[in-house]
């Protein structure tokens, strides 16, 4: 599912700045999926959704899937949400996470010698862009699927 | 209890990113994992056509619901177009001809072009806003080669940078890694074009402010370097004025390539010059 989100093009109407804040969906995706559902999580998605992000976005072969296999296992080991600290303190580590990612990604063009490289803002931008997108799916959407359950609950 | 599961996926982390890494390796210094890239880039380039699939019902339904008359109508402009077409191709063929006449009368070396082109389609947009980078369904399998010169109907394209069996990747002519050796069509003056990474800007480097270059000229390849044959159009000069400094001239060209809207482009496969001294 990330990699179809991920291969989407569909805002080419909108001014080409807003490009740059697209967010790492499948980051977003593998993280929430680890550290937010209890389903059993296998890191062998993660590791083979790696290689098609790879060829999507013509990274050297690998790069994205040790990316989402440490995002993935860090999702494991972070404290589920319970309370607001543990929120924050999931945005944090998100936002670590992704500047990390960002900048393994960015590292990684140098090892297939491509130079000069994109500006080192595009990568702040995708992060605020994925902190921003954590931020909706935590808020709104997590917010709106918990109270459904309460309704079924009661 | 829970220690056990938590040992064995820190071991399998440990196994996948060490094969991640081994990837990386392979891919940096041997042709080994071309392969399977290629496998996984066909996956991929299915769930890109059905993701983007949206642009195609667009394109169907708007041909489906033309009316007759529209249709016959873009006929005949389509018709007029190629009148005009090869009415300039013979006049060009003309030119050539008495191009080659006059030199071999002063006897300059005859420079005859044999290029062939590959027509591509576009695979997959852009493939991130960082890189300007379109993915093309031609590669090694149609005898396209790293460093393919790239064109469209309008002018430069860009640059095959990559060339797995059956797909392509190209660097377009606004990437910040892409040069271009240019030529002012007016004066004459050779400069180096480069990206700026926005897709409406191009720039030249090390302009003096002496240099003959004013808004409206056009720059077509120079031929200089091999990549890129003599003659192509490449953009137009829409800004050109002296830097703070005032020792050099700041140039920024409007590509003539439609680098965002074209479906189908023309890779060069072979561009070379067969140079014979006229007797």
């Amino acid at each position: 599912m990330s990699v179809f989100v991920s291969a989407f093009h569909s805002f080419a109407f909108l001014p080409e700045f807003v490009s740059y804040f697209t967010p790492n969906v499948a980051l977003l995706v593998c993280f929430y999926w680890a550290s937010n559902t209890n389903t059993s999580v296998s890191l062998l998605i993660p590791f083979a959704t790696g290689f098609f992000l790879d060829t999507l976005f013509a990274y050297p072969f690998g790069v994205n899937s040790i990316i989402l296999c440490l995002i993935t296992y860090l999702g494991m080991k972070i404290p589920k949400r319970e309370n607001k600290a543990v929120l924050r303190f999931q945005l944090a580590g998100l936002g670590v996470a992704s500047i990390c990612a960002e900048v393994l990604r960015y590292l990684s063009l140098l090892i297939i010698a491509e130079s000069p490289l994109p500006s080192p803002l595009v990568l702040v931008y995708s992060v605020i862009g994925t902190l921003v997108t954590w931020v909706l799916v935590v808020f709104l959407l997590d917010r709106w699927l918990v109270s459904e359950e309460t309704e079924v609950s009661f | 209890m829970s220690a056990a599961p938590q040992t064995s996926n820190l071991h399998t982390l440990l196994l996948l990113c060490f094969i991640c890494l081994l990837s990386i390796s392979l891919e940096r210094f041997t042709n080994f994992v071309n392969h399977p890239r290629q496998f996984v880039t066909w996956v991929t380039l299915g769930v890109q056509r059905v993701a983007n699939g949206y642009e195609d019902v667009l394109r169907f339904s708007g041909n489906y619901l033309s009316d007759r008359n529209e249709l016959l109508e873009r006929i005949e402009v389509l018709e007029i177009e190629n009148e005009q077409i090869s009415a300039l191709n013979s006049q060009l063929r003309a030119l050539e001809a008495s191009n080659i006449e006059l030199r071999e009368v002063l006897g300059f070396r005859i420079r005859e072009p044999m290029i062939s082109y590959e027509i591509a389609e576009l695979a997959a947009p852009l493939v991130s806003p960082a890189r300007d980078e379109v993915t093309l369904n031609r590669g090694l399998a149609h005898g396209i080669k790293g460093g393919s010169a790239v064109l469209d109907a309008s002018g430069v394209f860009g640059q095959v940078v990559e060339a797995l069996p059956y797909t392509c990747r190209v660097l377009m002519v606004t990437d910040k890694r892409m040069a271009v050796p240019v030529r002012v069509e007016r004066s004459g003056l050779h400069a180096v074009l480069t990206g700026v990474g926005d897709s409406k800007h191009l720039t030249l480097e090390h302009v003096e402010v002496t240099a003959d270059i004013a808004e409206g000229d056009l720059l077509i390849t120079s031929g200089l370097g091999g990549t890129f044959p003599y003659g192509y159009p490449v953009g137009v000069v829409t800004v050109s004025e002296p830097d703070q400094a005032g020792v050099a001239v700041r140039v920024t060209i409007e590509p003539l390539a439609e680098l965002n809207r074209r479906r189908y482009i023309l890779i060069l496969t072979g561009a070379s010059y067969s140079e014979t001294a006229a007797e």
